[in-house]
């Protein structure tokens, strides 16, 4: 079904949203990515990556306020919703069920 | 130092693609990585990685929509609700918007479908740019004419001598003829004389035959589907033998569509020249197919590669060698033939007479009448933005921006501009058959080509962007503070370009009613002019062939019945004087001069009443009278002399010198366009134009005898007659045509001036109920009070007076100079017009201002 689907990259920005909490924007999500998993990341897939979960649902947003340090220019705050935490429990439990059924001769040798 | 700034070329193009509902934080992103790049890269190695941010952000382009369209849907959802709202809420002015824009759209599509169908004309040819008209100068005594009409043996010689005249095609009329076949009758219009290659040069359709072939043999008719029809029912026309031209008989040999509406050449027959020709058709007429008789037109069509101008070079040396007695008075030359119908306003014995000056006319007027209409929507929209304020206030502090302003309300002017031109087109429908009428033309809905749609669309267009704008704008830029704190409402904008366009209206109206009055006053005076002979109660027919040659008889019967108490018999009559003739005073030719032949019967002076100044009228019972002249004073005037009678004038050829016997009074036999030309009458025998008296108690009878007498002698052609006064009338068709266009539409632009000054009105009354509610507590009178509002009116009507009456007194000066006989361009009709419109200005806003006047100023003051 398309729209509740989670691929891999949005699983990762979800992630990340819920790890950073009150601070997930978009300059903060590409950092910690690349700091977590070492994958370089440009903005603009960021971006879109977030756009993307909140058309689905899985995040919100809010305005921050203004600040110097970015030529005046506002944050975009995203914070998970319960419905975002449900799709990673879900997610998260596919995996590990599946893992599970993983039988041990499966690993050769 | 400062701190360096990211290309500001980039920043522009993200500004310019991407959304403006995130922009805001995609920017930011950016500038902090650019921040922090350059901290630890380097300001080249920053910029580039901005400029790769900003190119890789195209991908979130798709963005803008999903954000915008939610959130401006429902703004233009509740654009329409309170579009909605405000038309109800002001109802009147609404009303008065919608009424005065209605009219004026309705006027102007209605001028765009005349237009159309006017600059439609001729335009169906293939071959019409190449085609042109044989049109001549003609020079009599300086004074130089045009005319449309050439010589039979003209045209051939030139397709044969000039290398550049391709085809030629000869066009001579015979207005209206009668076929039979069998017991059918048909009363044919437009019966034609054309050359054999018609149908190959001009492109009208030929249903049946071959186009190459129809007309070639002596006898051949080509009729249109509608005769045919009507002829011929459901046999097959084709080889058939009818009756028609003179009694003889003819064989149809092809179906042509009929004629397009839209055709100077219009015809329901056709017959082959060849037809014509002495020796070698039957009907053998010479003065088609000689050098010198001017009657018929000629159609050139030129080699692809010839220009005009060559063959318009050459012409002269053409006439001398041919026609060299005439080659002075005559100068031809070359009409475009897609410049005939509007272009031959100046041509005499034009089959299209036009031009392009009633289209202006009409044209500035649908204008004047929409700028009118257009007007009232600014200023009514202007003057009411003050009541909007708050709302605008409103929208601007929750976030609206200047541009989502204008846009609300251009829409707004939209859907009012829309609903105008649905009930527009619907006047159009309905007034079209009036228009009609008066326009002379057969104008359907159904001619509106797919251009003229989307022309008339993109006017309306036009028209709600025009209307919208100002007031849009007025809208737009008023600050949210001082609205809210109220400052503002109860002023009113725009008052300097509100009183601009009142003006304005003011001055089209009073120029239209000016004009109104001028033309309304030249028609009555030239229906009413004395002519120099009696025109009431007088019934014209013309003889047909078989009458001319048997007239004697036919008269001798006539006068019969007893309710025939009067007639004269003559060539030519006041409204038809065609023909003219060199004279030579005492027989030398060198003096040579021009006049106009009358050739009339001993009865004909005293019928007509006019006068005898000098010597006598004709008598029959003198033999010698039949070589004798009546001339009038102005062609006394120009053979300088006292004593005429006696004296001799000498004609050209083997006529006899003709001994003037007396002189008649000047009367006006033409248009009052012209000045009275000289006029020689002499007598003839051979007259095919009766007149007859009639009284208003016996017209019935008259007309009942003459058709009885008519029918014992003629069996095949019908009856036509006419009232001379109402001939005459139709000469004044174009004036009279203007005078009904612009007092129908005087009318209207008076009543749309009249309903936005009425709106105007009730506003400055509702704005100022409170200055007259603490004047009236203070003691003044009510006439104070209407003084004070009319005021303002008063100086906008003064003005308006000051530029209107130079205008309609240049415009009308310039009209009349188009007439001889014209009346004075005096003072009154401007008194007038200044009295009408004042009269209807202050009937329009005393209304209001004496109920505001009256009022309770307690009512007015308690609210506070």
């Amino acid at each position: 079904m398309k729209g509740t689907y989670l691929g891999e990259f949005e699983e990762l920005v979800l992630l990340t949203v819920g790890v950073l909490y009150d601070e997930a924007y978009g300059v903060a999500v590409m950092d910690e990515i690349k700091n977590e998993t070492g994958r370089s990341v440009n903005i603009s897939a960021i971006h879109s990556a977030l756009r993307r979960l909140e058309e689905k649902g899985f995040v919100k947003s809010k305005m921050g306020g203004a600040t110097n340090e970015r030529g005046g220019r506002r944050k975009r705050f995203f914070v998970l919703t319960s419905y975002g935490k449900k799709a990673l429990d879900e997610a998260q439990s596919l995996r590990m069920k599946l893992y599970d059924r993983i039988p041990n001769v499966a690993f050769g040798n | 130092m400062e701190e360096p700034k990211p290309p500001k070329i980039a920043s522009g193009l993200l500004k310019w693609f991407i959304s403006e509902a995130i922009f805001d934080e995609v920017h930011g992103d950016l500038l902090e990585l650019y921040r922090a790049r350059l901290d630890s890269k380097g300001l080249l190695i920053a910029s580039l990685y901005f400029y790769k941010d900003v190119v890789l952000s195209l991908r979130n382009v798709p963005l803008r929509r999903n954000y915008r369209t939610q959130n401006s849907t429902a703004m233009f959802k509740n654009y329409f609700k309170i579009a909605y709202r405000n038309i109800l809420k002001h109802k009147f002015y609404t009303l008065a918007n919608t009424i005065s824009l209605s009219i004026g759209l309705a006027s102007v599509m209605l001028i765009t479908l005349f237009v159309q169908q006017e600059l439609s004309y001729d335009n169906f040819h293939e071959n019409g740019p190449r085609i042109y008209r044989l049109n001549k100068l003609v020079d009599r005594d300086g004074k130089i004419t045009k005319n449309a009409e050439s010589s039979g043996l003209f045209g051939p010689s030139l397709a044969e001598e000039f290398p550049e005249v391709s085809e030629v095609v000869r066009v001579s009329q015979r207005s209206r003829t009668t076929l039979n076949y069998k017991e059918t009758n048909f009363k044919v219009n437009g019966a034609l004389y054309v050359d054999d290659n018609f149908f190959e040069v001009f492109d009208f359709e030929l249903k049946r035959g071959n186009p190459e072939e129809v007309l070639k043999l002596p006898m051949s008719v080509v009729l249109t589907e509608r005769v045919a029809t009507a002829l011929f029912k459901n046999e097959d026309p084709i080889g058939k033998s009818i009756v028609g031209i003179r009694g003889l008989n003819y064989t149809v040999t092809g179906i042509a569509a009929n004629c397009p509406k839209n055709s100077h050449i219009q015809f329901e027959m056709l017959t082959s020249w060849i037809s014509t020709v002495p020796d070698r058709g039957p009907l053998s007429i010479g003065w088609m197919n000689n050098w010198y008789t001017q009657g018929l037109a000629t159609y050139l069509m030129l080699e692809p590669s010839a220009s005009p101008a060559s063959v318009d070079s050459k012409l002269p040396a053409f006439e001398e060698k041919n026609i060299p007695e005439r080659a002075e008075m005559y100068d031809f030359y070359l009409q475009p033939f897609e410049q005939v119908y509007l272009g031959s306003a100046d041509v005499q014995f034009s089959p299209a007479m036009s031009g392009t000056k009633f289209l202006y006319i009409l044209s500035s007027i649908a204008l004047a009448i929409l700028l009118i209409a257009v007007f009232n929507y600014v200023n009514i929209s202007t003057s009411k933005a003050a009541s909007r304020a708050k709302e605008i206030g409103i929208r601007k502090v929750v976030g609206a921006l200047k541009r989502q302003i204008v846009i609300q309300h251009l829409l707004e002017s939209f859907i009012l501009v829309f609903l105008a031109s649905l009930i527009g087109a619907f006047l159009v429908k309905t007034a079209l058959p009036f228009f009609n009428e008066f326009t002379g033309r057969n104008i359907l809905l159904t001619d509106i080509s797919s251009s003229l749609v989307i022309l008339t669309l993109i006017i309306i267009l036009l028209i709600a962007v025009a209307s919208g704008i100002y007031p849009a704008m007025i809208m737009s830029g008023f600050k949210p503070v001082q609205v809210l704190k109220g400052s503002i409402s109860g002023k009113s904008f725009g008052n300097g370009p509100r009183q601009v366009l009142i003006t304005f209206q003011f001055v089209i109206t009073i120029v239209m009613i000016v004009c109104t009055i001028f033309i309304s006053r030249q028609t009555a005076f030239m229906n009413n002019k004395n002519l120099g002979y009696e025109k009431e109660n007088v019934l014209m027919t013309q003889f047909s062939d078989a009458i001319y040659y048997n007239h004697e008889p036919f008269i001798n019967e006539l006068v019969k019945d007893n309710s025939i108490t009067d007639y004269a018999l003559s060539q030519q009559t006041p409204k038809w004087s065609n023909a003219s003739n060199s004279y030579y005073p005492d027989g030398i030719r060198e003096k040579e001069v021009e006049a106009r032949t009358f050739s009339i019967d001993d009865r004909f002076l005293k019928f007509y009443q006019m006068e005898i100044v000098q010597g006598r009228g004709f008598d029959r019972n003198i033999s010698s009278d039949l070589t004798t002249a009546v001339i009038n004073e102005t062609m006394m005037e120009k053979l300088g002399w006292d004593q005429p009678i006696g004296r001799q004038l000498g004609q050209g050829g083997d006529d006899p010198a003709l001994t003037i016997i007396g002189v008649v009074k000047d009367f006006n036999f033409r248009s009052l366009h012209r000045e009275v030309e000289p006029i020689v009458m002499e007598m003839t025998s051979r007259p095919y134009s009766l007149a007859l008296k009639t009284r208003p108690d016996n017209v019935k009878e008259v007309i009942g005898a003459l058709e009885r007498t008519w029918e014992k002698f003629e069996n095949r052609e019908p009856l036509v007659y006419s009232f001379l006064e109402e001939d005459l009338k139709a000469r004044y068709d174009s004036e009279n045509n203007v005078f009904k266009a612009i007092s129908i539409f005087a009318v209207i632009s008076i009543l749309i001036s009249c309903f936005g000054l009425y709106g105007l009105t009730s506003y400055t009354v509702q704005q100022k109920i409170k200055e007259v509610g603490i004047r009236k507590v203070l003691g003044a009178k009510e006439s104070a009070v209407i003084y004070l509002i009319n005021r303002r009116f008063g100086i906008t009507l003064l003005i308006a007076l000051l530029i209107a009456i130079p205008v309609s007194y240049t415009m009308m000066n310039a009209w009349l100079q188009g007439f001889a006989y014209r009346i004075d361009l005096g003072m009154s009709p401007f008194a007038l017009a200044i009295l009408i419109t004042a009269l209807i200005t202050s009937l329009t806003i005393s209304f209001q201002t004496i109920k505001a006047a009256r009022a309770n100023p307690v009512k007015a003051l308690r609210t506070e």
